[in-house]
């Protein structure tokens, strides 16, 4: 019967790679800046877009889900989702960041000043 | 140890009835739902987006892919997806069952290989990442928007950490899951004392 080895130098070069890669992704891909605005998107089409930087402490409901605001952050304040993951995200200020509910198909993702961080779309 | 999928391990599963088979199954399944119970159970770190898991209950997928086969890894995932459809919503069914398909198959597909240069916890960590990237895609269909940005790193650096894990988790309790099986598979219910004999001289022993 042929037997796999527990480890071998393979698999800590592919770690390694997945390790470089993500960290390389993490540090350049998601900008520390604050955000401006938030984007809403139910089911793929844009909803709202807020602009973070003249808001007062509020709620908003969008579908099935409410959306809290406040001066440069927005987040999930409750959900009809089972799980409740969205709300768990807590307050987005980040450039990049990005809250979805899953089960009500509702994403909020963060921009900064300079847009998109360079790209608008990825394909894989 | 961890079993390539190979003639021996299938002659052995084929000489058991379908019962002891099922039995086997059930067990497994089990373990791996309550792996995942146990898992929801644990806390959600500060710094990582929420929702994401270490997928214990690949422990046990990987271990019947091994010495089971494929489509008996697929049933554990397909029957740990319903569970997942039953306590936490249809989103996350499809979520589960997405990673769940595609880590099994990317798992058998690097067994499978021949003159293969990984070890089993590069096997977990690659089926992890594989597993965390095909639910980022059905995540990204479901919303109807590209959450790639937002979460690729997290699950690229998760999906290593949560491999090698299971990987090291596998290699811990192989042996134990050995025992159940082989337990089962040379199982004879106590008839008479004759039958009680024969068992205690020669194990394993079957017509």
């Amino acid at each position: 019967m042929k037997k796999l080895p527990f480890i071998k130098l393979w698999d800590v070069i592919i770690i390694l790679v997945i390790v470089l890669i993500g960290t390389a992704l993490a540090v350049f891909g998601r900008g520390e800046d604050s955000a401006l605005s938030a984007r809403v998107t139910v089911g793929g089409e844009e909803v709202c877009v807020f602009d973070l930087s003249e808001q007062s402490e509020h709620n908003v409901e969008v579908g099935n889900c409410i959306i809290g605001l406040r001066p440069g952050a927005i987040r999930f304040v409750s959900s009809a989702c089972p799980d409740g993951l969205c709300v768990k995200c807590g307050w987005l200020d980040k450039d990049g960041d990005t809250a979805v509910c899953l089960p009500e198909k509702t994403v909020i993702e963060l921009r900064g000043a300079h847009g998109d961080n360079g790209y608008d779309a990825v394909a894989y | 140890m961890l079993y390539a999928l190979s003639e021996d391990s299938m002659k052995r599963k084929s000489k058991q009835s379908p019962a002891v088979r099922a039995a086997l199954l059930g067990i497994l399944a089990a373990e791996a739902l309550a792996l995942s119970f146990i898992e929801s159970l644990l806390p959600t770190a500060a710094f990582l987006p929420p929702g994401l898991k270490p997928g214990l209950a690949n422990v046990v997928t990987m271990f019947t892919l091994s010495a089971l086969g494929f489509p008996e890894a697929m049933a554990i995932v397909i029957i740990k997806s319903l569970f997942t459809f039953i306590t936490r919503g249809a989103s996350s069914f499809i979520m589960s069952i997405s990673g769940g398909i595609v880590s099994a198959a990317v798992m058998i597909l690097l067994i499978r290989l021949k003159n293969t240069r990984l070890g089993y916890v590069g096997i977990s960590v690659i089926s992890a990442v594989s597993h965390n990237m095909a639910q980022l895609v059905a995540a990204s269909i479901l919303a109807g928007s590209n959450v790639f940005r937002a979460y690729i790193p997290a699950v690229l650096l998760f999906g290593a950490g949560a491999g090698v894990l299971t990987g090291v988790l596998l290699k811990a309790v192989m042996p134990v899951l050995l025992k159940q099986m082989n337990h089962l598979y040379t199982y004879k219910p106590k008839t008479n004392e004759k039958d009680e004999t024969r068992r205690s001289n020669g194990k394993g022993q079957r017509q």
